[in-house]
């Protein structure tokens, strides 16, 4: 019974594996022969047991999702730099940010809807003067021989085919800017309105042109009468 | 899934992806260690996000990466020891009486299916333990720390934490006994 108070000593750092081999060997040795030291070793066993991870006492994954967050949170706040915004980011991550996300997408087909009308509205418009200026001068051909003056007005042509007499060549002008147009004037043709241009930089310097889409303007508000 | 300690060279850097990475390996253990000490859920939880913010803030003075788990434990344990003493201090009367930590235990019992009886004892009997023998026990039967590391965590000598294993193993022993008969 003395040995076993000795033994029980030691039990703890035995089962721990803390002991040397010397007093490791001596505890083995008595273990084998003593029912009530291994029962008692038997019970630091359940112990262990009992005090070893149950997934069922652990909460759910929300509970350690949250505190992660509230991490997180924190160190971005008071820990990491703080990132410059720009204003859009401001009005869309504060402002508008709890405005739900089909409303969000309604509001910017809208703008883009009214945005795209808007450039195609001055887009036509501006093509639109263009074919005025040139179809003006197409009624004028009604006057033989009218010289139309010299115009910057003239510096946008749209599907109309444009001949090179100097290398016998034509082309369809869809739709570009006129470097410099030197002289205008109405042919005798009733379908012609003969111009002298420049396009591509020069490289085609002159240019017969016959419009056939330059007819529409009602306005005559050149050339001689 | 990325070595630890290449996590930990990227924390130091400030990478909060890789210190959550590292978080998650470790959460469970340490949430175990401070309801071990605390038994409340919502100290435990102040106790973690204080932890995890300690060794996001101070991961810089861990010079090797293999100490990280012994360095960790002891934030965890340092800081749910505080947290008692604080509890108890300010709320004597309430704060983890025996009936309690048996109600508590007793609703845990009820979850853990298959879970005996004399498990539960131990639990009970582990929650009547000084603070410093519990922990020194739950550090070494659950989170496996050698008595150096256990050691290093409570500050104090491997002498006094194999004293304190062994106190707290013989008075389970002593409180199972009792409360079997």
């Amino acid at each position: 019974m003395k040995e076993c108070e000795k033994i029980k000593d030691l039990l703890s750092a035995y089962y721990d594996n803390c002991l040397g081999d010397k007093e490791k060997a001596t505890v083995k040795a008595h273990l084998e022969s003593c029912l009530n030291c291994r029962e008692e070793l038997e019970m630091y066993k359940h112990i262990e047991n009992a005090l070893i991870l149950n997934e069922n006492e652990m909460p759910s994954d929300e509970y350690f999702n949250e505190i992660r967050k509230n991490v997180r949170n924190t160190i971005e706040s008071e820990f990491l730099p703080k990132k410059k915004i720009s204003v859009i980011e401001y009005i869309f991550g504060n402002i508008l940010k709890p405005v739900p996300a089909a409303f969000m997408l309604a509001i910017v087909i809208i703008i883009g809807m009214f945005l795209t009308d808007n450039i195609m509205f001055k887009q036509n418009q501006k093509e639109e003067n263009s074919h005025v200026n040139i179809a003006v001068r197409h009624q004028t051909k009604k006057h033989s021989k009218a010289i139309v003056k010299k115009t910057e007005n003239i510096n946008f042509a749209k599907n109309i085919i444009a001949y090179n007499e100097e290398i016998n060549e034509s082309r369809m002008i869809k739709n570009e800017k006129l470097d410099a147009v030197e002289n205008v004037e109405v042919s005798n043709s009733d379908n012609a309105l003969v111009m002298t241009f420049s396009i591509d930089n020069g490289k085609i310097p002159v240019v017969w042109v016959e419009g056939n889409n330059v007819s529409s303007s009602k306005e005559d508000n050149g050339g001689d009468k | 899934m990325y070595d630890e300690v290449y996590l930990i060279e990227q924390c130091k850097k400030g990478d909060l992806n890789a210190f959550e990475q590292i978080i998650r390996q470790y959460e469970k253990k340490a949430y175990y260690i401070a309801f071990r000490i605390l038994r409340h859920h919502e100290d435990v939880e102040d106790v973690l996000q204080e932890a995890f913010l300690k060794v996001y803030k101070n991961m810089n003075n861990l010079k090797e990466a293999k100490t990280f788990p012994s360095w960790f434990y002891r934030i965890v344990t340092n800081l749910s020891i505080d947290t008692f003493r604080k509890k108890k201090r300010q709320n004597e009367n309430e704060f983890l009486t025996d009936d309690i930590a048996k109600s508590e235990i007793s609703a845990n019992a009820q979850r853990s299916v298959g879970s005996s009886n004399f498990t539960e004892e131990i639990k009970i009997a582990l929650d009547k333990l000084p603070l410093l023998q519990k922990t020194a026990l739950v550090l070494k039967t659950v989170e496996g720390l050698s008595l150096k590391e256990i050691a290093g965590v409570q500050g104090v000598s491997e002498k006094t934490i194999g004293w304190q294993i062994f106190r707290a193993r013989q008075k389970l022993k002593q409180m199972l006994k009792r409360d079997l008969k």
